[in-house]
């Protein structure tokens, strides 16, 4: 069997509801994945825009954010790319305001031991405090 | 893993099971796996639909959806510009 690897619409769907027949079908693709043992794939980009649109587009909290993503990501049948780094963008999400992928660019750079050069001081405000 | 009976106490791991491992900060973090099921619609009660959601199909929201996220990236690229 074939791993999958979701869009950000599916996990929107599984974790709102907000299209019901989306939802069933979401929430029988993990139940198929964990009857098969098979894995289902999130990948950073995917993951930065399920974050951006709960939060813009549904007015989900960064706090509901940080602990519904973490949570899927600590189930058996989802399997997370790059989850150090994206589990640490999230806390970080909690504490300040700053776009998901900033963070994540961030963090990713500091963990190759670099730096990111951008024209957003949001990356100084991160320098500062992270 | 063995994890001593007051900290399993302590932490309401009241059963055996699987656990996730990760390194953070130089430590070990151990945590216990979640049924994937016990977090379906867990966010159902925290959204607020936009204006006019219901008359949308569900193509349509996803299409907002993607927009609202292209508008983000745009917003992303002009707060830099504007800024220096």
């Amino acid at each position: 069997m074939k791993n999958l690897y979701a869009d950000a619409n599916v996990l929107i769907s599984f974790l709102t509801k907000r299209i019901p027949s989306q939802y069933l079908e979401a929430e029988k693709m993990f139940v198929d994945a964990r009857g098969k043992n098979m894995k289902v794939i999130l990948i950073p980009e995917v993951i930065l825009e399920t974050a951006y649109v709960l939060q813009s587009r549904y007015g989900v909290s960064r706090q509901d954010i940080h602990d519904s993503l973490t949570e899927i990501f600590n189930t058996q049948v989802v399997e997370v790319k790059h989850k150090d780094i994206i589990i640490r963008a999230l806390e970080i999400l909690k504490e300040i305001n700053v776009d998901l992928s900033d963070i994540y660019l961030y963090l990713t750079a500091k963990n190759d031991n670099a730096e990111v050069f951008s024209f957003d001081e949001d990356f100084e405000k991160l320098k500062r405090r992270f | 893993m063995s994890i001593p009976a007051a900290l399993r106490d302590l932490l309401g791991f009241s059963q055996p099971g699987t656990a996730i491992v990760r390194a953070e900060n130089n430590r070990l973090v151990v945590e216990p796996t979640r049924d994937i099921m016990s977090l379906a619609g867990i966010l159902h009660d925290k959204i607020k639909l936009p204006k006019g959601y219901e008359k949308m199909s569900a193509q349509e929201i996803i299409d907002a959806e993607k927009e609202s996220y292209k508008q983000g990236i745009i917003k992303r690229y002009e707060k830099s510009l504007r800024r220096r």
